[in-house]
């Protein structure tokens, strides 16, 4: 017997077909995640570094994912790349079907909402066709509150205390 | 200026971490708590914080891969992102 609150949950790439054109908020939320600009670069702490070693660094703006299913923050590979960032250690990540490999770890900051989060080891990986560039985990959404409206298409982040400190 | 590509690999700073291992025993003996930086198979040095040790490697082998880890912290396995789990 059912449930008195039973609800059928249809795959968001099925429901997508119903909508031609701009989706309507809850579902743009749905299909895509919590986004929103960022902005990733090599962290000032090393600036000095890298101009005694006569190296170039740039910054890159994009999308990042909000992302409360993953332990780290991390970002593109092509944008580590970009960055010229330094691989400062690899992170052991155990693959499906038994083995493991390690993804090239690097420091960087990242700044969004007008906050900036200086990350020393995260690691990077292909998001290629995603359509972000960086996503931020419980590293540091630890430190905030985030909140997700489903319905209303809403979310938000905020940093009660002064990051960084 | 933009630098070499490194991906997920299983041979990704393989010299290094095994370098690590070759002398876990003595740097936790030794080093336990600080940060050490090896490039290759050389320990470049050990310090008290990660960014003194990420400055230590820029100057050392500006944007070449090193490995940077805390003596005596576990490391952590990966398994998933959970904006890939899915269709």
């Amino acid at each position: 017997m059912r449930s008195p609150n039973f609800i059928k949950v249809l795959p968001f790439y099925r429901l997508r077909d119903e909508f031609e054109g701009s989706l309507p908020p809850a579902f743009e939320l749905g299909l895509n995640g919590p986004r929103c600009e960022v902005e990733v670069g090599l962290d000032e702490e090393y600036l000095n570094s890298y101009k005694l070693m006569d190296l170039e660094a740039g910054v890159k703006r994009g999308l990042c994912l909000f992302d409360t299913g993953a332990d780290n923050t991390a970002i593109d590979v092509e944008v580590a790349r970009e960055l010229n960032l330094k691989p400062v250690g690899g992170l052991p990540v155990k693959a499906a079907f038994g083995g493991s490999s390690r993804a090239p770890m690097y420091a960087f900051t990242l700044k969004l909402k007008g906050y900036e989060f200086s990350v020393s080891q995260a690691p990077a990986f292909s998001f290629r066709g995603e359509g972000f560039i960086a996503i931020i985990g419980r590293d540091v959404l630890y430190q905030g509150d985030m909140s997700y409206q489903g319905r209303a298409g809403n979310w938000g982040f905020d940093m009660p205390v002064t990051p960084g400190k | 200026m933009a630098g070499a590509a490194h991906e997920l690999s299983e041979t990704f700073l393989e010299k290094e971490y095994s370098f690590y291992e070759l002398h876990r025993e003595e740097y936790e003996r030794d080093l336990f708590g600080r940060f050490v930086l090896i490039y290759g198979e050389e320990l470049i040095g050990d310090f008290a914080t990660i960014e003194e040790a990420i400055k230590a490697g820029i100057e050392h082998c500006g944007v070449e891969p090193v490995l940077i880890r805390k003596v005596g912290e576990k490391e952590v396995v990966l398994r998933s992102f959970s904006y890939n789990i899915g269709p």
